[in-house]
C-alpha cells in the first residue's frame, strides 16, 4: 500500500551552487527511480536556530512522493551517505497537511515581539 | 463573589482550519515563549488535538533547527 511521504533536507549553504543543484538533482533522480515522485520544493536559504556542523545556514529543500514502507529505510541510506546533507527528517504526510511552504528566499526575520501572560 | 467575564478562547487551528506545519517557521514561532518552550493550551487556547499535534510539530522544527530548543543566545 502506498502512502505520501515527504523529506526536508538541509544542504551546506557553504557549497557552491552548483553542487547543491546536482546534490538536490541526484536525489530527485533516486526518488524518480524508487517512488511514486510528485514535487520538489526548494524552501530557501535560511538561518539555524543553532549551529549545525559549525555551520550557521542552510539550503532547505522538501521532496514529496509516494511509496511503500521500505522506501523511507532506501531514502534515509542515501541522505546518510550524503556530505553535503547536513540534516534531513522523513516524514509520513497527513492527509490533509498544508500545502508545501513557498520558497523563502529571505533570511528568517526576528522573532515578533510576543505578550506572553 | 463576581464572577470575572472570561472571553473563551477559540483555536486558532479550527478557526483557520489549518494543521500545525513543521515547515512553517513562523507558525512554530508564534506558539513557542521566548525561551523556546511551547506554550500551554491554557495561553493559547488551542484544542487537545491540535495541541498534540502542535507538539509533534514543534520538536520536529526543533530537529530541523527551524527553532530553537533553548533560546538562550536570542539574536
Amino acid at each position: 500500500m502506498k502512502r505520501p511521504y515527504e523529506t526536508v533536507a538541509i544542504y551546506d549553504a557553504t557549497l557552491p551552487d552548483d553542487t547543491i543543484q546536482s546534490e538536490i538533482g541526484k536525489l530527485e533522480e533516486f526518488l524518480k527511480k524508487n517512488t511514486e515522485f510528485e514535487q520538489t520544493v526548494v524552501m530557501g536559504k535560511k538561518y539555524l536556530a543553532y549551529p549545525i556542523r559549525k555551520k550557521k545556514t542552510g539550503i532547505f529543500c522538501q521532496y514529496l512522493y509516494n511509496g511503500e514502507g521500505d522506501v523511507a529505510g532506501k531514502v534515509e541510506k542515501h541522505l546518510k551517505l550524503n556530505e553535503a546533507v547536513l540534516r534531513h527528517l522523513s516524514v509520513v504526510r497527513s492527509p490533509n497537511a498544508a500545502k508545501p511552504v513557498k520558497a523563502l528566499s529571505e533570511p528568517a526575520p526576528a522573532a515578533a515581539e510576543k505578550e506572553r501572560a | 463573589m463576581y464572577r470575572r467575564n472570561r472571553v473563551r478562547k477559540v483555536c486558532w487551528f479550527d478557526q483557520n482550519s489549518i494543521e500545525p506545519d513543521y515547515k512553517d517557521q513562523r507558525m512554530m514561532e508564534s506558539f513557542i515563549t521566548e525561551r523556546g518552550k511551547i506554550v500551554p493550551r491554557r495561553l493559547s487556547g488551542v484544542c487537545a488535538k491540535h495541541q498534540k499535534q502542535l507538539a509533534v510539530a514543534v520538536k520536529r522544527a526543533r530537529y530541523l533547527a527551524l527553532v530553537p530548543f533553548v533560546a538562550e543566545n536570542l539574536k
